[in-house]
């Protein structure tokens, strides 16, 4: 990275994303979810919240019941952030999809 | 997918998938989750990577944009190979950045997690299941703040060139940013004004907008009024020197009202 200036004051506050405390590190966390074949997107979602007793969380996007694969489970702090963006979503990166044979 | 008759051969069936890449209308069927009209989907990329001729059973894997109905694509193939075809099944093997090989976990892994940390205080396993946030942000370029600015973006503030330690290269006007605190730690996704040759000779001005605040407020104390300039201009409002909105009125001092220039200049004297 290129450096502007090198003169700042550290301040003993926050933590890194690692080493968070875990109350912290559950809210600014994510899931990168295998969805099971079954039960839909929405019904994945809650069962998580209800299991890690967090106050919401919310999916990168439905996938059908049948479905399987990468659902991406946002808990509490990042859950405004990519539910209002969907343009955000599609525009910057493709999704990829197999289908495989039964 | 699964088609109803056969076909001659491999290649046609390939040919067919070519056919169906780019710019395709859709029409969403007819259990589904949006308003049932035409739409234009782009297909990426695809490549077929199995066909058993003996059970009509083909796989394929494609690259496609966010609300594809992959359903409706293997319907469109049998229709063009004229022997008609359905999906048989689907996995979804990536997620914008996220493919299936970063740190997928399934159910089970969550559940057990949970149940190490409240059965034996165990965090290591909880902490291997959820990722951290900036796990999903890592492709955009990163601008390092200092830490005394970190509370201001946290209110909204836009982000000025005093505020900035370091900054990636491929920034543009318009480029979409992280904002990050010397730590690692995301605190907003923003829209850059200027672009890193800017960045690197300008002295003043706005770098980004911020979009998204990510970070609690109040994560880092409070910073600003605490300059001499914000300390003097208090102290004016005080006296009665300056009105109550900071407006210079006729008891200001000259040296004040000519550093006052205007918020839209971000006070540059005029020279």
């Amino acid at each position: 990275m290129n450096v502007l200036t090198n003169h700042y004051t550290p301040i003993p506050a926050g933590s890194t994303p690692l080493k968070r405390p875990l109350k912290d590190y559950l809210k600014y966390g994510v899931i990168n979810l295998d969805k099971p074949s079954n039960p839909s997107s929405h019904e994945v979602v809650s069962w998580v919240k209800r299991i890690l007793n967090v106050e919401k969380t919310g999916h990168s996007g439905t996938l059908d019941p049948k479905v399987t694969g990468c659902l991406i489970v946002c808990l509490e702090r990042y859950l405004s952030f990519y539910a209002e963006q969907p343009d955000w979503r599609s525009l910057s990166r493709p999704r990829e999809s197999s289908i495989l044979v039964s | 997918m699964r088609l109803h008759g056969n076909i001659e051969s491999e290649n046609k069936l390939k040919s067919v998938l070519k056919t169906l890449t780019g710019s395709l209308f859709q029409k969403p069927p007819e259990i589904s989750a949006v308003k049932r009209e035409l739409r234009v989907r782009t297909i990426y990329e695809s490549e077929l990577i199995d066909w058993d001729a003996e059970k009509r059973l083909g796989v394929f894997r494609v690259s496609c944009e966010a609300g594809t109905y992959v359903r409706t694509l293997c319907v469109h193939m049998g229709l063009l190979l004229g022997v008609g075809g359905h999906m048989e099944e689907l996995r979804r093997s990536r997620s914008g950045c996220v493919s299936e090989n970063d740190c997928l976990v399934t159910m089970h892994d969550v559940l057990d997690a949970q149940w190490r940390y409240d059965n034996y205080k165990d965090e290591t396993y909880l902490r291997r299941v959820v990722l951290p946030l900036e796990f999903l942000l890592l492709k955009l370029p990163r601008i390092v703040i200092k830490d005394s600015s970190i509370n201001a973006i946290c209110y909204g503030a836009k982000l000025m060139i005093p505020g900035i330690l370091r900054y990636d290269d491929g920034i543009n006007t318009g480029t979409e940013i992280v904002i990050m605190s010397t730590k690692g730690e995301a605190i907003a996704v923003a829209i850059a004004q200027m672009s890193t040759a800017e960045i690197g000779t300008c002295d003043h001005g706005i770098v980004a907008k911020t979009k998204r605040v990510i970070m609690d407020r109040e994560t880092y104390p409070r910073k600003w009024k605490e300059g001499p300039h914000a300390k003097r201009k208090q102290e004016l409002i005080k006296t009665g020197l300056l009105e109550k909105n900071g407006k210079p009125n006729q008891h200001t001092p000259q040296d004040w009202i000519k550093y006052y220039n205007n918020e839209e200049d971000n006070n540059i004297v005029a020279q």
